[in-house]
This record gives C-alpha cells, sequence and structure tokens, in this order.
C-alpha cells in the first residue's frame, strides 16, 4: 500500500484514539479500525511455539516486528483458534531482559564477549575435556522445543563425529514413557491415529491429564463435537478436580497410582461380560507378560531391562482376576460401578471410543505399564487404528514427537533405530559421511542418570539447549549442586536469564522461533515449517547455528558444510533419507513450506492418517489389520500388574505431592512470565488444597503454607477451590515459577523402562507457615 | 457311634457356614483397614464442583442456540448495564416493579434463566450468571440510581474497565473484570440481553477462558515480571 | 495535499443523511461509531484548492453540527508508489 494510505489510516487510528478518550466504551466496526492497525503487514504461517497440539498461527509482521496473531484457518489442526498462549506468542520475543550477547564466567562474574570468542571457549574446552577424560565426558541435553534441525545437528555432531551417546533432551522427562509404551505394544513410536479421531468418536476417556487447560485446543474441538452431538460423552479419570473435570460429562476421582488397577479391571469386566473381540484378539494381538517388582531407580547405576514372556488367554485371564472391580475400588477409592460403567462404554460395540492421556500416566514410576494397560482395553475391544477409535498419547512439547522422538535425540536412538543395532549404524555413518566405527554401540546415560554422572564427575561438560533443568529436574537440589562442582563446564544455550543460566560458565544468546527458519512435529505426526520472519536480536543465533559453528572448529567442517542462506533446507533433506520408505516418509521440503503441515508417513502425496490399517497405510499389508512394528505383526497385549508408587504417603509425610501445569504459563514460565497479560493472569505459583484439609490445618485461601519432603521444603500461598480442588490428603503445585522451586521436593524415581520420573507422586507434611 | 441323623447334618452346615461367612466378613474388614495411614479416607472419592471453573460451562448445550435464534440483535448499550449500578460489580438494582412482595427467586427466574422477552417492559430480561442462588432480593433491591440521595457521600465509583485491552490488533481481550458472581460468560455476553459493546461473536465457543485471561483474579504484581 | 481526520457531530436525528451525505463527498472516508452518534472522517484533498472547496462543502451541510479536527498532515503531491 502507498503513503498516502498510511498517512490516511494513522490520521483514522488518531480519531479513534481520541473519540475513545472521550467515550470510553465507543466501538467502531472492527476490520476498519483494526485494518488501520495492520495496514502494511504480512501474515505468515508457523506452528504455535507451545504446546504439542501445534495449532497453526498466522503472524503479522511490520517493519521487522510481530504486532498480532491470528489461528491459522487453513491448519487442520485448530481451524483458525487458539489459546491466550497462543494469541499472545509473540509478546514473548519481546521482554526486556532478552539475551542478546554472549557472556562467560569469569573470576565468578559474567562478562559480555564477542559471540565468535564464545563459541571459541566452547569449542576448545570441549576439545580439553575430551583429551583429559574422555568423550564420553562431554554431553549435550537439549530439547523437546528444538526444532528438528537443532536435534538433527546434535545427534549427527555428537554421535556421528565425536563419537558419544550422551545426547539426551528434556522429553526424556515428559514423553519416554509415552515411546516405551509404542514400543513395547506396538515396536514403532507415535500414535497410530491422528486428531481427525475427535471428528468421529462417540465417547472420549481422559486419563489423568487437565486437557481444558493443557491442550485447549483439541478440548475444544471435543467440546465442539459434544455441542453438535449431544450422546458424545466425555469422561475425566484423574486425581484431581479441574476445568475438565466440570467440563465433562462424568469426573472419576481415583488415589494416585491405582490407575493401573483400574485399568486392569475394566480389561477384567470386558472379558467377564464376553466383550471383548475374540476375532480381533485371534488374527492381530499376541499376549506377554514382563518383569514385576522392577524398582524406582532411585540409586546412581541403576539398571533394568525388561524381558517378555508368552501368556495364553487363559492365564491372562486369570492374572485379571486380581482387579475384580470390588478389589480395584478398594485400591483406588472408584466405585466399582463407575468401572463397570467405563467398561461398558469401551465396549459398546455402538461407540468409538478415544482415550487421551498425557503426563498423569507418562509421568508415572510404572508408566510404561500404564500405557501398555490403557492400549490393552484399546485391543481387548478391537477399537484401534481407524477412524474414532484410538488410544492417542498426546504429546507436550511441540516437538517432542518431531525432534526428540524421531530425530531419535536420545541416549538410545538414532534418526532411524538404535545404536545397538549394527544395520542402524551403518545407516546413519553412511548418510552422515563418518565411519560407522565411530557411533558407539552403547547407550550411556538417560537424563536423570546424566546429571547424577555430572554430580559424580563422569560428564565435565555438558552443553543445555532450550531448555531450564534447574527447574525442571526433580530432586533438585542435587542437580543444582552437582553442576555447580569445580570442573563441570557448563554451557547454556537460551533467550532469556533464567536459574540454569545463573550456573552457567558459557551463555549464549539464541534466536527464539520465528526468528531462525525451522520445523516443528506435533502429537498427530505432523510437521510443520515456519519461515525466518524476524532478525534475531543483537548477536542472538539459532541453536542450529551454533552447533554448527563449534562442529566446525572441532574440525568436522566436512560434515557440516552447508551455507547459512539454505541449510535449512539441506538438513532437512539428508534428514528424510533416515526415513524413505512408507512407514515413515517425510514430505519434501517444498511440501512442508507451502502448507500448514504435512502428516508423516506420506506416501505418494498422500498422508497416512491411520496406521496399521491397511485400508488408510500403504504400508500395512493384507485386508483389515498390519502391526508391522513387530516381527509376529500383531500387537502386543502385556498383563502389567498394580505397583505402588515408589513414596507414599505414612505418618511423617501424610499427603500427596502432585506437581503439573496452567493454562496461562508453559513449563518454567522463562518466555509466558513475560507476556503481560499471562503475567497479569496468573503471578504465581500456589499450592492447591482440598477446603477440608485446609481446615483441618486452619489454613485459608492464601495464607503462607510450608510443605516440607524428605529433600526440602517450601513456603506457598494457599488456594481452596480456585483454579482446582485436590482429592483430600493431596496437595497440587505448578511449577512455572522460578523462586518457588516445587522441584526441591519431589523424588528422582522413574519408570525403569522409559527412565521417565514421576513427577505427579512423592510424600511431603502441610503445614500452616 | 451314635448316628449322625440328616437334622444334625443341616444344622452342622449351616454353622459351618455361618462360621465361614463371618471370618470372611471380618476378615475382609481387617484387611481394609491394615491399609495406608494417609489422611484420605478409604471410601468412594466425591467429585466435587468448583463454581470458578464449573460456571464457564453452565448452559453450554444453548450455545448454539444463539446463531439460530430469532431475536433481533442486542440494543442495550453498556452505559444502561453501569446505570444499574452503584460501582462495577456491584449487584444491580431491580428497574421494574415488582408485583409480589413475597415470592422468593423462582419467579424471578422465570425470566432471568434464559433472557425471554418481556413484552409489557419491551426488553429482553438479562440472563443471570449465578441461577444456583435463590434468595435475589437477599442483593438485588428496586428503586432507580438515579433517585436523589437524601445525605450526601464522598463515595467515589470507580471507572468502569475498558473493553479495550487486547495486547494487539485481533488479540482476545483480557476479562476485565473479577469473576465472583459472574462465571458464566454467557449469561451476559449472548444474546440479546447483552450489552452491544461486550457481545460475542462466537458465542458456541464454550471453553471461554482457554483464550480470555482472567487478569483481575489474583493479586497483581506491582510490576512486570522482575527479572 | 492534506490529509485530516475529524470526529463529526451529527444534528441529532440527521445521522443517517449526514452518513449519506459525507461519503459522497470526494477523498471522504466515513467510519460511524456503532453505539454512539458520533463519525470519523478522513479526508485527502491533493491540492490546496481542493481542500478549500471540501471545506466549504463541509461546513455548509445542515446535518452536521459539529465537526472536531483530530489530525492533521500536509502530504506533498508526489506520485503514489
Amino acid at each position: 500500500m502507498n503513503r498516502r494510505e498510511l498517512i490516511q489510516q494513522m490520521a483514522l487510528s488518531a480519531a479513534v484514539a481520541a473519540a475513545r478518550g472521550v467515550f470510553p466504551e465507543i466501538t467502531f466496526a472492527a476490520p476498519a479500525v483494526e485494518d488501520a492497525a495492520l495496514r502494511g503487514a504480512s501474515w505468515k504461517k508457523t506452528p504455535c511455539r507451545f504446546c504439542g497440539v501445534g495449532c497453526g498461527l498466522l503472524v503479522a509482521i511490520q517493519d521487522n516486528r510481530a504486532v498480532a496473531v491470528k489461528g491459522d484457518p487453513a491448519s487442520s489442526v485448530n481451524k483458525g483458534l487458539c489459546c491466550v498462549k497462543g494469541y499472545h506468542s509473540v509478546l514473548a520475543l519481546y521482554g526486556k531482559d532478552r539475551l542478546t550477547t554472549a557472556q562467560v564466567r569469569r573470576n565468578g562474574k559474567l562478562v559480555t564477549v564477542p559471540m565468535a570468542e564464545a563459541l571459541d571457549l566452547i569449542a576448545s574446552k570441549m576439545k580439553e575435556t575430551i583429551a583429559k577424560t574422555g568423550k564420553d565426558s562431554v554431553a549435550i541435553y537439549g530439547s523437546g522445543q528444538w526444532t528438528i534441525p537443532d536435534g538433527y545437528v546434535a545427534s549427527k555432531f555428537f554421535k556421528g563425529c565425536l563419537g558419544t551417546n550422551n545426547v539426551e533432551a528434556n522429553a526424556r522427562l515428559c514423553m519416554a514413557t509415552a515411546v516405551s509404551g509404542f514400543l513395547s505394544s506396538f515396536g514403532l513410536d507415535e500414535p497410530m491415529g491422528c486428531y481427525e479421531d475427535i471428528d468421529h468418536a462417540d465417547a472420549f476417556i481422559l486419563w489423568g491429564n487437565n486437557m481444558a487447560e493443557m491442550h485447549p485446543v483439541l478440548f475444544s474441538r471435543m467440546l465442539d463435537r459434544r455441542l453438535a452431538n449431544p450422546e458424545v460423552k466425555i469422561i475425566d479419570v484423574a486425581t484431581r478436580s479441574t476445568r475438565t473435570s466440570m467440563a465433562a460429562d462424568r469426573s472419576i476421582l481415583f488415589r494416585p497410582q491405582s490407575d493401573l488397577a483400574i485399568a486392569n479391571a475394566i480389561c477384567y469386566e470386558i472379558i467377564r461380560n464376553g466383550w471383548h473381540n475374540k476375532a480381533f484378539l485371534d488374527r492381530h494381538v499376541s499376549l506377554h507378560q514382563g518383569k514385576t517388582n522392577i524398582g524406582y531407580g532411585l540409586e546412581d547405576n541403576f539398571v533394568f531391562e525388561d524381558q517378555a514372556k508368552d501368556l495364553t488367554f487363559d492365564a491372562y485371564k486369570k492374572m485379571l482376576e486380581d482387579y475384580t472391580p470390588a478389589k480395584a475400588e478398594r485400591i483406588s477409592g472408584v466405585p466399582a460401578k463407575d468401572i463397570q460403567y467405563l467398561a461398558w462404554l469401551y465396549a459398546d460395540p455402538a461407540r468409538k471410543v478415544t482415550s487421551f492421556w498425557c503426563m498423569g500416566p507418562n509421568q508415572h514410576s510404572r508408566g510404561t505399564w500404564m500405557n501398555n494397560l490403557i492400549y490393552n482395553i484399546h485391543l481387548l475391544t478391537g477399537k484401534i487404528a481407524s477412524p474414532g477409535n484410538n488410544p492417542f498419547s498426546l504429546t507436550g512439547q511441540p516437538s517432542a514427537c518431531g525432534t526428540v522422538r524421531e530425530v531419535g535425540t536420545l541416549t538410545n536412538r538414532l534418526p532411524h533405530g538404535v545404536v545397538t543395532s549394527a544395520e542402524d549404524r551403518k545407516l546413519a555413518a553412511e548418510i552422515w559421511g563418518v565411519p560407522a566405527e565411530r557411533i558407539p554401540a552403547k547407550p550411556t546415560f538417560h537424563t536423570v542418570e546424566m546429571f547424577r554422572a555430572l554430580d559424580r564427575g563422569q560428564i565435565r561438560f555438558l552443553w543445555i539447549q532450550v531448555t531450564n533443568p534447574m527447574v525442571s529436574m526433580p530432586k533438585l537440589r542435587r542437580y543444582r549442586d552437582a553442576a555447580k562442582k569445580e570442573d563441570r563446564f557448563i554451557v547454556v544455550s537460551d533467550v532469556y536469564p533464567t536459574p540454569t543460566t545463573e550456573i552457567a560458565d558459557v551463555i549464549l544468546p539464541s534466536a527464539m522461533w520465528i526468528e531462525r527458519e525451522g520445523m516443528f512435529g506435533n502429537s498427530e505426526r505432523r510437521t510443520q515449517h515456519f519461515e525466518q520472519m524476524l532478525k534475531p536480536p543483537g548477536e542472538a543465533m539459532s541453536d542450529t547455528w551454533q552447533l554448527i559453528e563449534v562442529a566446525r572448529r572441532m574440525g568436522f567442517g566436512k560434515q557440516f558444510p552447508w551455507k547459512p542462506e539454505n541449510h535449512i533446507e539441506e538438513i532437512w533433506k539428508e534428514y528424510g533419507r533416515f526415513h524413505a520408505g512408507a512407514k515413515h516418509n517425510m514430505a519434501s521440503y517444498s511440501d512442508l513450506r507451502s502448507r500448514p503441515g504435512v502428516m508423516w508417513p506420506y506416501v505418494n502425496g498422500k498422508e497416512t492418517k491411520w496406521r496399521y490399517n491397511a485400508r488408510y497405510d500403504p504400508a500395512a499389508k493384507g485386508d483389515s489389520f498390519d502391526f508391522y512394528g513387530k516381527p509376529d505383526h500383531k500387537a502386543w497385549l502385556w498383563f502389567r500388574p498394580y505397583e505402588p508408587a515408589a513414596e507414599e504417603p505414612d505418618k511423617n509425610y501424610p499427603f500427596w505431592l502432585n506437581t503439573g501445569r496452567v493454562l496461562e504459563h508453559w513449563h518454567t514460565g522463562s518466555m509466558t512470565r513475560r507476556i503481560p497479560v499471562l503475567n497479569r493472569a496468573m503471578p504465581h505459583s500456589y499450592v492447591e488444597l482440598h477446603p477440608e484439609d485446609a481446615k483441618a490445618l486452619g489454613i485459608r485461601d492464601g495464607d503462607r503454607v510450608k510443605l516440607t519432603s524428605r529433600r526440602g521444603s517450601l513456603v506457598l500461598p494457599a488456594s481452596i477451590d480456585k483454579r482446582g480442588r485436590p482429592a483430600r490428603g493431596a496437595v497440587f503445585v505448578p511449577f512455572f515459577d522460578e523462586s518457588m522451586l516445587i522441584n526441591e521436593l519431589t523424588l528422582d524415581s522413574f519408570c525403569p523402562i522409559s527412565k521417565e520420573p514421576d513427577y505427579k507422586k512423592c510424600a511431603i507434611k502441610v503445614e500452616k507457615a | 457311634m451314635p448316628r449322625l441323623d440328616a437334622n444334625r447334618l443341616i444344622l452342622i452346615g449351616y454353622a459351618a457356614a455361618l462360621i465361614a461367612s463371618t471370618v470372611y466378613v471380618v476378615g475382609e474388614a481387617v484387611l481394609a483397614g491394615t491399609g495406608e495411614v494417609a489422611l484420605a479416607p478409604a471410601g468412594p472419592i466425591e467429585t466435587p464442583s468448583i463454581p470458578s471453573e464449573s460456571g464457564v460451562f453452565r448452559r453450554e448445550k444453548k450455545a448454539l442456540a444463539y446463531e439460530k435464534s430469532k431475536d433481533k440483535p442486542s440494543t442495550r448499550l453498556l452505559a444502561d448495564y453501569y446505570s444499574r449500578r452503584a460501582f462495577p460489580g456491584a449487584p444491580p438494582s431491580i428497574p421494574h416493579q415488582i408485583f409480589d412482595e413475597r415470592r422468593d427467586g423462582k419467579s424471578c427466574l422465570a425470566c432471568h434463566t434464559d433472557g425471554e422477552y418481556v413484552p409489557f417492559l419491551k426488553a429482553y430480561a438479562p440472563v443471570v450468571p449465578h441461577p444456583e442462588m435463590l434468595n435475589c432480593r437477599q442483593c438485588h433491591v428496586a428503586g432507580k440510581q438515579d433517585q436523589p440521595v437524601i445525605t450526601a457521600t464522598n463515595f467515589v465509583m470507580e471507572k468502569p474497565p475498558s473493553i479495550h485491552g487486547a495486547a494487539m490488533p485481533g488479540a482476545p481481550p483480557p476479562i476485565p473484570h473479577t469473576l465472583a458472581m459472574r462465571n458464566n460468560c454467557l449469561a451476559c455476553h449472548a444474546g440479546p440481553s447483552a450489552p452491544k459493546e461486550i457481545r460475542t461473536t462466537h458465542p458456541e465457543r464454550v471453553n471461554c477462558r482457554q483464550c480470555h485471561a482472567a487478569v483481575r483474579e489474583m493479586d497483581q504484581p506491582k510490576e512486570e515480571f522482575p527479572r | 495535499m492534506p490529509i485530516k481526520s475529524y470526529i463529526v457531530h451529527p444534528v441529532p436525528g440527521w445521522r443517517n443523511e449526514l452518513i449519506a451525505a459525507l461519503s459522497g463527498l470526494p477523498g471522504c472516508q466515513v467510519t460511524p461509531a456503532e453505539n454512539n452518534p458520533i463519525v470519523i472522517l478522513v479526508t485527502d484533498s491533493h491540492s490546496e484548492s481542493e481542500e478549500t472547496e471540501l471545506e466549504d462543502k463541509l461546513q455548509s451541510l445542515p446535518y452536521l453540527q459539529s465537526l472536531a479536527l483530530v489530525a492533521g498532515h500536509m502530504e506533498t503531491d508526489e506520485p503514489d508508489e
């Protein structure tokens, strides 16, 4: 538009402002006035920076500034709707204390240095550490908020070039259990269905996840479905009453950890009534059991490997007799008739059922078991891998799937397959242009063990990117003390100062989100591309390029030859080679650029929406289902028992401590707390108490409350019947507030199979402060 | 050896069954008792309602009806809305005549549950966001606000919150008022009695607080995030 | 030359006629308020004589109660981009 039009719009805006000064409530037809503000802006597409739903956004860019956000109507994920974080996401770019220069700690103080100097220092420290204590003493800890190129370059650099499997990401703390659940039940990671299941399902069973706050746009899609089809049921099965419970048709509360018993009881009911799908089970399911009494990972160097034993259906039926609804009621507090109701909902042949879960079953010391059990229910009824019938493991972070799980930035993984497979190592070596022997065959440390290794001194150099472990690690004190020890060199790449940058030896300013080109992969296997829309401030540099710069300084220029102007496209092309084939083919770079997102497998120009179903999946053989992830081409049903939590309430510590998020804040709040409207809506953390417990302790809403566990204590204001209500004998604390570090109280127990910590259960005592 | 006749056998059988069942019942009770020591009771857990969270979903089933309704779009202004209130957030006074002084809330709800058109007043009744409270006239008194005040007052009314609080063009405006007693958004923001300026374009999106942040609910920080 | 914006008050009861009249004038952009009688007017004249003519026309409208100038910008007549 031309200059005259611009000035006309400015004059209009001035008059509107003047009118508002005299008549505060005056309104004008919105488009005219909004247009005035946004004239000259161009709208560009990007996936949202925050949760694993992966909404499509359109961001208005005007004079190298992001000035507005709207939902992308062309995105099938959110169809033009966002949540309060998404709508205000671009404001996170403009916090006043944004990191724009590199800093190095000298004599305890942070000193600004040119970026090039910081990168030199990092490379030289890496070389020094490797020479002194070996290549397995350097490590990188990345993130499910890493873009796909970030993770790919990190994996290639550390595994392919340096030759160490010390690559981990914070998705170990949220999605590792989902992965081990998929791998044990189906042999391949990631959901078999997609968000379109919401448009077909007749019942939604939510297991331990507050979808109304954590996956709000998907929840709105479910509410839409119910609004148009009143027989559709939403059932919330949780340990705490939340906004989701209020919207659900039925809210079922259970005692922590007893979800294991409930799921088994549902299976028992289904079989007792003969509701199981015998034909499906015969053709497509094989039954197994694993080890029991498997520990909690509390000791250093804890090792566990599961072992499968075949199981006959009759033996399985017998084992389920420990989980009649009456017995499950005693363990869980859920009335037997509610368990029978759930079983009936699942089994009703006229009803398509989708289960949704996230952190409740995943951040669980028997999380892999819990995932298996939900799959069991869907396998017994044959309600899987078809529209509306889907056990849907939701992802928390925007690219835990896209980067950590699909690129394989975990100690045991490669972009295709696992480090323990010679064939997979050979493929990686070929594509990466490194000798095959360079890639080590043994995994080293999962995240918790990696920080323990840092404590013990096995790791001396740690590079942390796009995550805030000094707020989010369980049993935080040990790992913060570890990071502060002598002779531990910590590099932190971030966008704002955080408790993690506080312990860094080198701080690198990172380009944030749309300040660089990249891709994210969301919960439903959809990869979404965003172009670089803004110039990063100061010397901020994308995480991808930081890694490339250091890798080149370490002598690996040949493996990282790319030019700044097209390196993302080149990386994508190279990465795509790992996933070629009908089971995992990724879309081309130009497809990703032009479309709001493309699901994988992307085969002959078509997205595979339902995997393992021959009707929709070209990789599936035969005429019905083909669970090609397993050698027997069947889905595996695992019998998994109930085992108690690592630390349950007792006489001295009589309350359960549960932690989690709130709608307004993302994770540790380093971005969202710098968005004024979100900060005002949720300015600080608190502890939720049941009103009766509060009364018994003499605590009123807003009073200071002291929580104490065996690992630490914290004082917080009480919140009673505000956002959520825990069950009696339990409290809930969100973890977004770095001034109230609740993870100092949590326990670093984890699921022995997935190694994912249980943030939902430990024992505390509660007193008025 | 004396012969055990049938009656004796049956008696012994009953006794055995009785003892067995007593052992079973008592045993179960003992087993249940040796559970966890937590404060949490052993019985089923009640599923409560959290008013500040459940209010938004009330009447959601009527959300679709707004689109199909044949009512004229609202003409009521925010100025009218505030004219009945002593200060923003005060319970509005009743502007119409009340025919039966002794009737309870149920007669108020006849019109104020769903915002019926009231012919003799030629207006749509505003929908009450808290219909579970039945003693209406405990808070809502009759009479207009512009009647002469007998005693002079120093009370200065707070300015009504601005409706233009959106952080960016097109962003969902935050909720500028407190939520107490006003948890049900549809009551005031949709329908023919909704003040014109705050009428929503999308009543069918029932999870309002997904996008609209309640910025006056918690104690406000004195400055932006301190770092 | 000048680009100006005004807040316009119509004579009570003659708002529609005022809007119609203003919309008919050359170089005039009319934005009525939704809940208030006032109307915002943005004018754009390409020469001094055009501007004087426009001002005369505005003053002579019988439906116009008052005209309050909010913003003005003198824009030299450069060729449009």
